[in-house]
């Protein structure tokens, strides 16, 4: 972080990748909040009825750690990106498998595809898409920062110590400099 | 778009959806690129849908307006009228609200328009849907459903996405004159139509003409709509009303026509007839004679056509055309070649003699045959006092703007 005696997550991915057992625990404080919010929201019914959210952030900051030395830091910003993204397979692969379990009438991909996310329910899925790709074509910092802003609703504060911005009034303008090239991006998939 | 030097206003937009306010969509509608605005929308709607997930997710109670996406409606606003699920909100006018739903029965997505519950207007939402209930014609809005639930009326109807005539204007100043005559004789077909069964548009401009993906024009907001018998009071748009509407009396369907004339006007020059920058002023630069002409702006433009449309707008009611078909013939014989042929043939004869029920075949309806997956639609259906209003040439506030009225 750019404040105060906090680390920056950059300096925290490498010290846990010196072996700093206490870098780790304090990178997981930092992001099990977030992961765990950004989780629930998404849980279709069946998952989230077997309390698997708590289960679900362990196992994305696991496989996260697990593929740490691989992870490349691309800047000040983009740590939650990442967990993000493995936290979202791994939910796919959750959905495909709590729609197999009892109570469903068939098992076959056609379930999966008439029980969506919570989300997709309220958006359709083509906007889905289309916001997804716009937002891996942004920089890690711009990617970092919307996502923090938009889907978890982290102050601008919040977010200027995240991705290491000068001020949270930079970090506001990142976001909204993002989001139009995010509106550009998804005018050309489209 | 150019991320280098973005557009002030987009970039309002976005830094408004940044700080999770609410955007005042209906406003921008004429002022932004359309697309750029639409994704920008999407982009706060799903703001929004995160917005009521985390809220969610910390176990409180989503805000009343968070049901509705961040940003796009600045009130509580209803998830269910009749059948149909309410998605977002598109525009809001005096008579009622206008918003996106999804009929799940025939799983496409419609435009809802329900009364406003703070005003009186549900005798009007009613009748206006009626009066569209009645036209069956491609360059008419088509409705599909009323109801009334708990004393709110609502009906719902095509969601027609494509670009209005006045967002055109706003990046191409003039549309080249062939093609402006086309859109003419689109929407000379559609005013047929609507005055076949007796009724009269009364707020026929640029805002409320929007070309569907099929290239189609389309003649939306029937909020001015009433019968002859009915129509107590003008109803417009300054610009468009002829000049002895300004103080007063009831439109005709010749003031439809005379309201595309200046429409037309104003496609080949940019201009409108006559331009003031106050309901006073109007009346004086009408009164004095004080008028532009299409030659004079356009000297390139075939004599004959600049003939026809001075003639729609001109200041003596009898010089003027009294049947949409009449113009129709007129604006015809101006088109030369093939794609006049083709555009004779798309409306020869029909015009004056078009049947209120024309089922075509060929002419694709908005929203008609659209699933639940094609929910990326556009939301310029109903009228909206921002969006129904116009900037006068030479005005520089936005204490210039005008309103659509409504003179007793």
């Amino acid at each position: 972080m750019s404040s105060g005696n906090l680390e920056t997550t950059h300096q925290l991915v490498e010290r846990i990748r010196d072996g700093d057992a206490q870098a780790r625990d304090r990178l997981i404080r930092r992001y099990l909040p977030m992961l765990s919010r950004w989780a629930h929201g998404r849980l279709p019914g069946p998952a989230r009825d077997l309390n698997e959210t708590a289960d679900l952030v362990q196992l994305t900051l696991l496989r996260a750690f697990q593929a740490l030395p691989a992870f490349e830091v691309q800047g000040p910003g983009a740590f939650f990106a990442y967990l993000r993204q493995i936290m979202s397979n791994i939910l796919k692969d959750e959905i495909r498998r709590s729609s197999r379990r009892p109570g469903h009438d068939e098992i076959t991909e056609e379930v999966v595809e008439h029980d969506p996310l919570p989300l997709e329910r309220a958006v359709n899925l083509e906007t889905l898409q289309a916001y997804e790709q716009a937002l891996n074509a942004l920089e890690p910092d711009q990617r970092e920062a919307v996502i923090l802003r938009i889907e978890l609703g982290l102050s601008h504060e919040e977010i200027a110590r995240s991705i290491d911005a000068p001020s949270a009034n930079a970090a506001r303008m990142k976001i909204a400099r993002a989001l139009m090239r995010m509106a550009e991006l998804m005018n050309a998939h489209r | 778009m150019h991320t280098d030097e973005p557009d002030p206003l987009l970039l309002k937009v976005a830094e408004d959806i940044a700080d999770g306010l609410p955007v005042d969509w209906s406003s921008l509608a004429q002022q932004v690129e359309p697309n750029a605005l639409r994704r920008m929308r999407e982009l706060a709607e799903l703001a929004g849908h995160f917005s009521v997930a985390q809220q969610v997710a910390a176990g409180e109670q989503p805000a009343a307006d968070t049901a509705s996406p961040r940003g796009a409606a600045t009130e509580s606003a209803p998830k269910q009228f009749a059948h149909l699920q309410i998605l977002d909100e598109l525009g809001r006018g005096s008579s009622g609200v206008v918003y996106r739903a999804f009929d799940p029965l025939l799983r496409r997505t419609v435009a809802l328009k329900l009364c406003n519950p703070q005003g009186d207007m549900a005798d009007d939402l009613l009748r206006e849907a009626q009066q569209m209930a009645r036209i069956d014609h491609p360059g008419v809005l088509k409705i599909h459903g009323a109801q009334i639930v708990d004393g709110h009326v609502g009906f719902w109807s095509d969601l027609v996405d494509g670009e209005s005539i006045a967002h055109r204007l706003l990046t191409q100043r003039i549309i080249p004159a062939h093609e402006s005559v086309l859109i003419a004789l689109e929407l000379c077909a559609a005013l047929a139509a609507i005055h076949h069964i007796g009724l009269v548009h009364g707020d026929v401009k640029a805002q409320n003409v929007v070309r569907d993906h099929d290239g189609q024009h389309v003649l939306i907001d029937f909020g001015s709509a009433r019968t002859l018998q009915e129509r107590t009071h003008v109803s417009g748009t300054p610009l468009y009303l002829a000049p002895e509407l300004l103080n007063g009396g009831q439109n005709t369907s010749a003031d439809d026509l005379y309201s595309l004339g200046v429409l037309v006007f104003r496609m080949l020059s940019g201009r409108y007839p006559v331009e003031a920058e106050s309901l006073a002023g109007l009346v004086e630069a009408h009164a004095e004679g004080r008028r532009l002409h299409l030659l004079d702006m356009q000297p390139h433009i075939d004599a004959s056509l600049a003939d026809v449309i001075e003639r729609a707008v001109h200041p003596e009611r009898s010089r003027r055309f009294q049947r949409a078909g009449e113009f129709a013939a007129a604006l015809r014989q101006c088109l030369p070649g093939p794609a006049g042929m083709a555009a004779t043939q798309r409306l020869d004869g029909t015009t004056e003699r078009r049947p209120a029920r024309l089922p075509s075949a060929n002419r694709a309806w908005i929203g008609a045959g659209l699933g639940a997956l094609l929910l990326a639609v556009l939301w310029f259906v109903w009228p909206n006092p921002a969006r129904a209003t116009h900037r006068c040439p030479g005005a520089t506030a936005a204490n210039h703007r005008w309103h659509r009225v409504s003179t007793a």
